[in-house]
């Protein structure tokens, strides 16, 4: 490994590797964090040497160092999974006869500037492992080689593709600033293009680091003067550079061109699953729905790439299986788009997204009366947990289907932990479902802690539109430090002041929980039509979204505030009496309403 | 009684029960008893009669003791038509009362629920359940009988019932049947299927093939309505007065017709009145002149044109009257003894004389019935001077309100509702208009309270359900658009805005909140 001030990360890589290899050889150039007392103290050798801009250089200097029969080139932001660990042991021990093992590197990849949020990963290949002969060392300054020249000493070298997998986070967004990489490579790669401007494969890698700064217009110039230099059938890096062309344009929303070229690049490669989810995606969004739905299907009956290809995973299964299902819904298929959800969660057990898609469309379909039901007989086959049915309330919470929650939380099983949590989120639908009385009755047999007391007492004041009894609650909520965040919210709702208080801490950013009690108060002041109330929630809501100096808490307040509004738009909708003048446009607006989405930056990913 | 005209449109099988003797004349009508509509009209022509009164089989007309002057009643009643007005009706479906505001039902009208016995289809009553809103049961009966029979006027009804009740697609295959099946003696005439038509595909967005089906309908009717529906579909697109004039103008002449009437016509029709006037320079279309002077402040100038005409029509009366107010000048003694002449002659006369200041000196439960007439004709002719003069000594702010809004007035009523509303004088209508209005200054937020507030009074009304699902889906675009600002490459806030946005048009269209006439948008900010 070649390392410099990898402290955060290295721990997790050395831990991952423990089982797998004998010796951990560290070059390290130029640390000044307490990388290399980690490394010791993991039993690595550590050999420090100055940095000279010169990738493979230095891993040359690593593979020198090393005494075993075999080599296995990481880097300090890279670990192994324990399965794939051992796996590669053994194939390693099986399969002496190949010069080299070909492992999947996974690159976790997001977005940056609104919050990190991992988003998915794009996985390639690449010869990590080989035979530690004297002649077999790396190539290029930057972006280092080794399969080529190991072919150029020994052209019948064979090399075994594997699917062991490598994960690596350091594409994601802020590690790429923290350590600068980007500038530093660019760098390298420029003073490289000095002396061979015409190297098709630096012109990529000169590409892929644009990508990284945001650059898509510099980066497509580099990756077509590179796809002028070579025959991309005859490179390894062909696919993948026209794949990240495709990723330039589509950030740019130049869907049309993007098309065009996915279409020749079809030609040349014909078994490239992910040319034909991309293109599904563009059709998407240039709202071609026969055409993405064809792409789509396509995509899934090839399933993900061969091992040759760098891919997106998923892309042949429940990536695509998620996009069709959303295809589906903007075609009014539901029927189809809702199978398509449950095969992806079937592929993809933990995913948020078709959850909340299915359970919107079951009951946009069935009724919130039928969702029980449904759910139970779509997810018969696979069992279903307390932890289904807990998502499920939650996502039923979201969607202002409170009797529905009411219903889902005191027939199914949530998991134990979640006992008290489940208490409060009753409590808290009666309070939207009934007036202050009848409420007040109907929580009194949920235990819940000292402080959700004060809580109700606050609420069941506000309901019955009674300042001076919400104020003295509000004295004793004031005790507890748990509130602390909420409290201006509070007061503001209870004084007749135009200005509110708001806390410093909010310039930066504005915690979820006062969102979710913004969403809950807008409801409350809905269903008891206190009028005032609303307007005085709105106004701190619109205040906190002016005052806050984070775009990712102001995006995410209007966000919040757009799901409760929509919430009351749907119970209008689902409440509404049979009025044929109405019927037809009601239903229309209904299948178009907002789905539950909380991953608001990531709506495409699974 | 003897001025008018009782037509009496059978809905039951047993015809009617009453008789009534006091009228001019009484006609019968029931399609399933052979007689054609045009006999029917042609029996209203000879007739001396100058008003028809319409009812229905199922109803009972209980007092007859109402006033002879039925100026006044014109425009209140849905069901009273002059004579001339009734005559351009070409079908029966066109009586049908289609009033922004419902307006009210003749006086001492009693109806009975239908009988038993008379389940069976009958066209009539189809149209009259359409003329009560009465829309599912109109479907039922008319699908029922679509099952057995197969008659382009079925069609027809069916249609205009998917019209009303925006389901456009469902319209149009409708429209297509009764079109396909138009023969020489079909009641409903042709154009009046591709009238439908083309309000079908406006509704549908395809502006293209409307204006083809509104050109189609002139060309079979020469009636000047589809060519203003034209106007006002291709005025909605974001044309201009010019470009309008100058398409018409085409299709006119590529049509070989030569009448520039059509044009001024349709030019008053969407409210242009100073192009109509240019236009209008080289006619002899007097009437219409005096109106677009007024229409365009000139007052002194319509005096000058009403006096040189013959004053002998209600409508010339009222228009002389609002000139004099307007001016302030008393009518000479000539002018004086026509006045006299007419129906309620003495208390316009009284009320000319009057000095402004003075009105409310007036006998006003007399002079009422008049006074609503010179308002609601002061406020088609945009005289808004005239309608705050009497207005505000004859109304109250929130009738005033009222009243300007109903013809387009949003802005100046705005003023006399938030007066109502300070006075706590504000009723549920009120709140409703003043609810519109924010919607229609785009302050969603406001709006919306408005309409929760009268959705919490009473949650029944699905053009106020839809007027709060308007103002909330608005308040979503603009939150959209706020965060699109912020995170702009964002696909699923695109999404999710043309969502909304997809949304907003769909409701738009059911016309939940005032639809305004192109006519009615001049008003607006007046």
């Amino acid at each position: 490994m070649i390392v410099k001030n990898e402290e955060k990360v290295i721990s997790r890589c050395l831990n991952s590797v423990q089982d797998v290899v004998d010796e951990v050889i560290i070059v390290d150039t130029g640390s000044t964090d307490h990388t290399i007392e980690i490394a010791l103290k993991n039993g690595a050798k550590v050999f420090p040497m100055e940095w000279e801009n010169d990738f493979a250089r230095h891993r040359n200097e690593s593979i020198n160092k090393a005494t075993g029969r075999w080599i296995l080139i990481l880097d300090a932001d890279e670990m192994f999974l324990p399965e794939d660990g051992k796996q590669l042991r053994q194939l390693v021990q099986e399969n002496l006869d190949f010069e080299g093992f070909v492992l999947r590197v996974s690159n976790k990849f997001g977005y940056e500037g609104l919050g990190l949020k991992k988003a998915g990963s794009q996985v390639s290949s690449s010869l990590r492992v080989f035979k530690n002969l004297p002649a077999y060392r790396y190539e290029g300054k930057v972006h280092e080689q080794i399969m080529g020249p190991i072919l150029n000493i020994n052209p019948k070298a064979s090399f075994l593709y594997t699917d062991i997998k490598i994960e690596h986070d350091g594409y994601l967004p802020d590690v790429v600033k923290e350590k600068r990489k980007s500038q530093r490579n660019m760098a390298l790669l420029k003073k490289v293009l000095e002396d061979k401007p015409d190297d098709p494969f630096h012109r990529y890698n000169l590409g892929m680091e644009f990508i990284r700064i945001h650059q898509y217009k510099q980066a497509i110039r580099e990756f077509r003067k590179a796809k002028q230099l070579v025959d991309v059938k005859t490179v390894s890096y062909g696919a993948i550079l026209i794949k990240r062309e495709l990723d330039c344009l589509q950030r740019l929303e130049n869907y049309k061109e993007a098309i065009d070229i996915c279409e020749k690049a079809l030609e040349k490669f014909p078994d490239y699953t992910d040319l034909y989810f991309c293109n599904g995606l563009y059709h998407y969004y240039l709202q071609h729905w026969n055409e993405a739905e064809s792409y789509f299907l396509k995509a899934l009956e090839m399933g993900d790439a061969p091992v040759c290809y760098s891919t997106n995973e998923g892309v042949g299964t429940y990536q695509a299986s998620f996009l069709l299902g959303k295809t589906y819904e903007q075609m009014n298929q539901d029927d189809k788009a809702i199978v398509n959800y449950i095969i992806t969660l079937e592929i993809k057990p933990t995913s948020v997204q078709p959850f909340m898609r299915l359970i919107s469309l079951i009951i946009r379909k069935y009724g919130k009366d039928e969702l029980v039901n449904k759910i139970e007989g779509m997810f018969e086959k696979n069992g279903l947990t307390s932890n289904t049915w807990w998502s499920t309330a939650l996502c039923l919470y979201q969607l202002g289907v409170f009797e529905a929650v009411v219903n889902v939380l005191e027939n199914k099983p949530v998991p134990p932990q979640k006992e008290r949590e489940k208490n409060w989120v009753l409590t808290r639908c009666h309070l939207l479902l009934m007036d202050a009385d009848e409420s007040e009755k109907r929580v009194e047999r949920y235990e819940i802690d000292d402080i959700h007391k004060l809580k109700l007492s606050f609420y069941l004041s506000l309901k019955k539109d009674d300042a001076a009894g919400a104020l003295s609650v509000l004295n004793k909520i004031e005790m507890k430090k748990e509130q602390e965040l909420l409290l201006p919210l509070y007061k503001s709702l209870l004084s007749d002041e135009q200005s509110f208080q708001i806390q410093n801490q909010f310039v930066q950013e504005i915690p979820q929980t006062v969102w979710k009690e913004l969403i809950f108060l807008y409801h409350l002041s809905q269903k008891d039509n206190l009028l005032e109330l609303k307007k005085r929630i709105n106004s701190y809501w619109r205040t906190l979204i002016t005052f806050s100096k984070n775009p990712k808490s102001k995006v995410e307040g209007l966000y919040e505030w757009i799901k409760a509004t929509n919430v009351r738009t749907y119970q209008l909708l689902t409440t509404a009496p049979e009025c044929l003048e109405f019927q037809k446009p009601w239903r229309q607006v209904n299948a178009n309403l907002l789905t539950l989405i909380d991953e608001l930056f990531l709506g495409e990913n699974v | 009684m003897n001025n008018i005209l009782l037509l009496i449109v059978n809905v039951g099988s047993q015809g009617p029960k009453n008789f009534y003797g006091d009228f001019a004349e009484t006609i019968y009508y029931s399609l399933e008893e052979k007689k054609s509509w045009k006999e029917v009209l042609n029996r209203i022509e000879k007739s001396p009669a100058q008003w028809v009164l319409k009812i229905y089989s199922n109803e009972t007309i209980v007092n007859k003791e109402w006033t002879n002057s039925f100026t006044v009643y014109e425009h209140a009643y849905d069901r009273l038509f002059r004579k001339d007005i009734f005559l351009a009706f070409p079908s029966l479906p066109n009586t049908i009362n289609n009033h922004r505001v419902p307006s009210l039902l003749f006086p001492n009208l009693q109806k009975r629920e239908f009988l038993d016995n008379e389940k069976g289809f009958n066209l009539t009553r189809a149209v009259y359940l359409i003329e009560q809103k009465e829309w599912k049961m109109a479907e039922i009966m008319v699908q029922q009988e679509s099952e057995q029979t197969q008659k382009p006027e079925l069609h027809f009804v069916m249609a205009y019932i998917y019209f009303h009740t925006n389901r456009f697609q469902e319209g149009l295959v409708s429209i297509n049947n009764a079109i396909n099946q138009f023969q020489e003696n079909t009641e409903i005439p042709i154009a009046e299927m591709y009238f439908l038509k083309g309000k079908m595909y406006s509704g549908l967005d395809e502006s293209e093939n409307a204006v083809k089906l509104f050109q189609e309908s002139f060309l079979g009717s020469w009636k000047v309505d589809p060519i203003v529906a034209w106007a006002e579909e291709i005025k909605r697109l974001g044309e201009t007065e010019g470009e309008i004039t100058s398409k018409i103008q085409q299709f006119l002449r590529d049509s070989n017709i030569n009448s520039i009437e059509y044009i001024i016509e349709t030019l008053c029709g969407i409210g242009a009145y100073s192009s109509a006037m240019r236009w209008m320079e080289s006619t002899t279309m007097n009437k219409r002149k005096y109106e677009c002077l007024m229409i365009t402040g000139k007052t002194v100038e319509a005096m000058n044109t009403i006096q040189k005409l013959e004053i002998d029509t209600p409508e010339k009366v009222i228009d002389f009257v609002l000139c004099s107010l307007s001016e302030g000048i008393f009518p000479n003694d000539q002018q004086k003894q026509l006045l006299e002449r007419l129906d309620q002659g003495d208390v316009f006369i009284e009320l000319l004389r009057k000095p402004e200041n003075k009105l409310g000196l007036l006998d006003h439960d007399r002079i009422k019935p008049l006074i609503e007439r010179l308002l609601n004709r002061a406020l088609q002719l945009k005289m808004l001077q005239i309608v705050e003069k009497i207005g505000q000594e004859f109304y109250d702010s929130l009738e005033l309100g009222k009243k300007l809004f109903q013809y387009g007035y949003v802005m100046s009523s705005a003023n006399y509702f938030l007066d109502a509303l300070e006075n706590k004088n504000l009723d549920l209508e009120g709140y409703r208009y003043l609810g519109e209005i924010l919607y229609f200054q785009k302050n969603y937020e406001e709006a919306s309270s408005f309409f929760e507030y009268l959705h919490s009074q009473s949650n029944t009304d699905p053009t106020l359900r839809t007027a709060l699902l308007l103002s909330n889906l608005h308040q979503s675009e603009q939150l959209l658009s706020n965060a699109l600002l912020m995170f702009p490459s964002s696909v699923f806030l695109k999404e999710e805005k043309e969502k909304v946005k997809k949304n907003i048009k769909v409701l738009e269209k059911t016309n939940a909140l005032t639809h305004w006439t192109a006519k009615e948008m001049e008003n607006y900010n007046v």
